[in-house]
């Protein structure tokens, strides 16, 4: 949905690039890359990934 | 889970159709009628030839008992299967069986009798090669049948049927005694020497059937008494019996079947006329045989897939149902070991019908409320399902909202003067009504404090939140907490408002004596009428119980609601009433006598939840709507329930509906349209938020001691120091996602606290994420000082893991 926004980790003031993260749900784990910071690895999750991919995730695990 | 399977052993869903049991060939009606009904003749008269044996003979000769099993028969007619059958055989053109290639077998049958019985065993074994030879007194095939059929029919059939088959007929010879067949090595012999025939002393045995000599000997057919088609089928069905003799040593005689126990769903039944046929000869033709078909209703129990909203909206059968929940509850370690129920099990809303309908009494509700308890016991339930539920039981049981008081000194100050100072009754709302209606609940105490001076409340929740959340262990904690608040306010009876809670409390607190607070409502109102004080009177516009307010109502308002007539609403059974006789009755009667007309719709029966019970919304929103939905189908008049979950969850849906208590308590105080059913007009805008709801039962609190007791609740400390700015679509899009303010507030709070936030020039804007429990919620937002401009909020379950540990150089936690 969004057109690549600028997103800066406010705490070190750096852009996010992209980088995996690991995630888990209901006993699996699995990675993802996500935007995240170079420094401090804080996430961000865009509301197409969490209502898109992510959502499509909950519903398969929670039905396994 | 055990005491759960065993009740499913009683389904009747494979039970075979009454036409079915009662035809002795056994023909597999479903199958049959399917073929035709879809126009594959050649197909339908496979199957009825593998049934009947001589399609030509039968489809002429059967008597049809399948006709007086039809349930058909109670409404119209019933299916006209012997016409069918006719027409089947009618129509096909390749009548000519197929020829396989069967070893042959060494065993030997002596099958004495050429009538009807006699070739259908001869048909049956001499297709599976045994090597089979037939005795017949006379020079023909046919037996019984000559007379009845023209020689040209029937021995044109028999040929074409056994004409790949190998058989020994041994015409004009008459066997007599046993000893006439010694000395050729038969493993069996059928006696089918037809009425009055030779038995063989066979009909003195029960079932006619003996060994004697190493061999086994059956008579069947005519011989027993059977009219020809009815022995033809036994002649087939005894070839069953000597084969499973050949195979295990063992006799065994057909049985007639069972009569069916199939429960046929009424609403199947509208009444179609029979197909005429419209030819001289009484045959249908293709078409009408089609349409004749279309008739058949396919006798099933299937009453559970029309009623149970769970098993419609999942378009599975129990047993299916039964097996998933059974493998998703079963503990297990691995991922492997499929667990797909996990929310089949938390879409259930409790309504209990199922049961209630199920001819075999299968209770699905308790096993699916059992499954929720072993996924809370094994940890595999997505906490998630229920924790928004949870935390709103909480709050309601909590500080800020949770009242316990015995009846106020006030208002009953003779009475504790004169020393008895016992709390006779104890109002008990349930925690929603205070959050979606706190002023009917203050109406309700008022009124009731009116009429019995020593009324306590208890304001919480009754713990049924945790019950369908499966936590056992907390759920009994709370029927402790009720037990305790009771005892404390002296054991009162306790009056509900909330049919769920007192179902409840009627299960899980048997001790404690319930009344309606329609009941109690009623029958003061009777009392009242009995006496001759002005109640709500006949008309809509009559002067309401309380008469304080009354005598705001012009008279002008009056004829405007004469001229109107008068409002037809439906009642709304809450599933959680359904057993409760006087309840119903007492609704209905309060608004009977108000002046309102009562619509039945067009399924009174049908009404179960309305998709509240059982909290599937989280876990399930699409069943929830459309529970909601099929509800609201039933009936287009407005809808009064008894429970406030009902009235919110049509209003969310956009259904006229109110409680019974709004309009008690708005008849006779401007008796205008709009103020005789206020939610009616208003519709979805009454409902508050779920951040509101919340607000609510504090301020509810904050009056209830104030109005009753002259206490002062201190005011609930605000816990954050700025105002959120947040558009209407957003705050819909909060209580879909069942997020409050508060919890908005948690995030943004923690993210300025710890400066993990993420700015976004463009937008000027930040977003932020915390975990709530087994959510995550993700606000964007912008602004900082005393307002705080909410741009959008998500929310997911998945976890982001140890964020903090970046590349194995970080180890901070500080991400709660």
């Amino acid at each position: 949905m969004e057109e690549k926004p600028t997103l800066i980790c406010s705490r070190c003031q750096l852009e996010l690039e992209e980088a995996e993260a690991q995630f888990s749900y209901l006993n699996s784990s699995m990675r993802h890359k996500v935007k995240r910071c170079p420094s401090c690895g804080q996430v961000y999750l865009p509301e197409s990934l969490v209502t898109g991919r992510m959502r499509e995730l909950e519903d398969a695990l929670e039905e396994k | 889970m055990k005491e759960f399977l065993k009740t499913f052993e009683d389904c009747i869903q494979w039970e075979r159709p009454p036409c079915a049991t009662a035809c002795p060939f056994n023909l597999d009606v479903f199958d049959f009628q399917e073929k035709v009904a879809r126009g594959s003749f050649m197909s339908a008269y496979r199957t009825y030839r593998n049934a009947v044996g001589f399609p030509d003979i039968v489809a002429r000769l059967c008597p049809a008992w399948c006709q007086a099993a039809c349930p058909r028969k109670t409404v119209d007619t019933s299916v006209r299967l012997d016409l069918i059958e006719r027409a089947c055989v009618e129509l096909v053109k390749r009548k000519d069986p197929t020829d396989y290639n069967v070893p042959v077998k060494e065993q030997r049958i002596a099958i004495i009798g050429a009538g009807p019985a006699g070739l259908g065993c001869a048909l049956r074994l001499a297709s599976k090669r045994y090597q089979v030879v037939v005795y017949e007194a006379g020079s023909e095939k046919g037996g019984s049948l000559d007379g009845l059929l023209s020689p040209d029919i029937y021995l044109t059939d028999i040929e074409r049927q056994m004409r790949h088959l190998e058989i020994d007929w041994r015409f004009d010879q008459q066997i007599n005694t046993a000893e006439e067949l010694a000395a050729e090595n038969f493993n069996a012999v059928f006696v089918a020497t037809g009425q009055g025939g030779n038995d063989f002393g066979l009909l003195t045995e029960q079932p006619a059937c003996a060994i004697r000599e190493d061999r086994a000997w059956f008579a069947g057919g005519g011989l027993t008494g059977l009219e020809p088609v009815a022995a033809l089928a036994q002649g087939l069905a005894m070839a069953w019996a000597i084969e499973v003799y050949l195979k295990t040593d063992k006799l065994e005689y057909p049985k007639t079947a069972e009569p069916s126990r199939t429960v046929v769903n009424q609403h199947l039944l509208t009444p179609t006329p029979m197909v005429e046929a419209q030819s001289a000869d009484g045959i249908y033709t293709d078409e009408e045989t089609i349409a004749e078909a279309g008739r058949c209703i396919r006798c099933q129990c299937d009453i559970c897939r029309t009623d149970c909203d769970l098993c419609r909206f999942y378009n599975r059968w129990p047993l299916k149902i039964r097996d998933e929940i059974m493998s998703t509850t079963m503990s297990h370690e691995s991922q492997l070991n499929p667990a797909p129920a996990k929310r089949l099990i938390n879409t259930c809303t409790q309504c209990g019908l199922f049961e209630e309908r199920c001819p075999a009494s299968i209770d699905l509700g308790e096993m699916i409320l059992e499954a929720r308890r072993r996924l809370h016991r094994q940890d595999t339930m997505p906490r998630a399902f229920h924790q928004f539920w949870l935390e709103d039981m909480a709050y309601a049981n909590g500080e800020w909202a949770a009242v316990c008081k015995p009846a106020p000194a006030g208002q009953a100050a003779e009475v504790f003067a004169a020393g008895k100072g016992k709390t006779k009754d104890v109002f008990f709302p349930g925690c929603q009504m205070g959050a979606s209606a706190p002023d009917l609940v203050l109406y309700a105490y008022r009124r009731l404090l009116a009429l019995e001076p020593a009324t306590g409340i208890m304001l919480r929740c009754c713990g049924v939140p945790v019950e369908w959340a499966g936590d056992d262990a907390a759920f009994q904690l709370e029927i402790e907490s009720l037990r305790a608040e009771w005892k404390s306010l002296g054991q009162p009876r306790m009056v509900m408002a909330c049919p769920t809670c007192m179902r409840m409390f009627k299960r899980h607190l048997p001790e404690i004596p319930l009344v309606s607070l329609y009941e109690v409502l009623v029958e003061a109102e009777d009392k009242a009428s009995i006496a001759g004080t002005p109640v709500a009177g006949a008309s809509a516009a009559g002067a309401s119980a309380v008469g304080t307010s009354a005598a705001g109502a012009g008279t002008a308002a009056e004829e405007a609601v004469a001229a109107a007539g008068p409002a037809v609403v439906h009642v709304f059974d809450a599933c959680s009433a359904r057993n409760e006789a006087g309840i119903q009755q007492a609704v209905r009667q309060l608004l009977d006598s108000r002046g309102y007309q009562l619509s039945v719709g067009e399924h009174p029966e049908k009404e179960a939840c309305c998709g509240y019970g059982g909290q599937p919304d989280v876990a399930n929103p699409e069943f929830a709507r459309f529970v909601a939905k099929s509800r609201i189908a039933a009936d287009p008049a407005p809808f009064v329930t008894y429970c406030i979950n009902c009235r919110d969850i049509f209003l969310g849906e956009g259904k006229p509906a109110c409680h019974i208590l709004e309009i008690i308590e708005k008849t006779g105080k401007k008796a205008t349209e709009q103020d005789r059913s206020p939610a009616l007009t208003q519709g979805r805008e009454v409902l508050p938020d779920l951040t509101a709801r919340r607000r609510n039962r504090t301020q509810l609190k904050q009056n209830l001691l104030k109005e009753f007791w002259e206490e002062i609740m201190p005011e609930k400390p605000r816990e954050y120091d700025y105002q959120l700015q947040i558009d209407p679509e957003l705050r819909k899009k909060m209580d879909q996602q069942k997020i409050l303010e508060d919890d908005i507030c948690k995030v943004i709070d923690l993210a300025e606290q710890l400066d993990r936030r993420i700015y976004r020039p463009e937008t000027d804007s930040y977003v932020c994420y915390r975990e709530l429990g087994a959510i995550s919620l993700w606000v964007e937002y912008r602004g900082s000082g005393d307002d705080r401009e909410i741009i959008n909020i998500y929310t997911h379950r998945v976890k982001i893991e140890l964020e903090m540990v970046y590349n194995g150089r970080k180890t901070d936690f500080d991400l709660q």
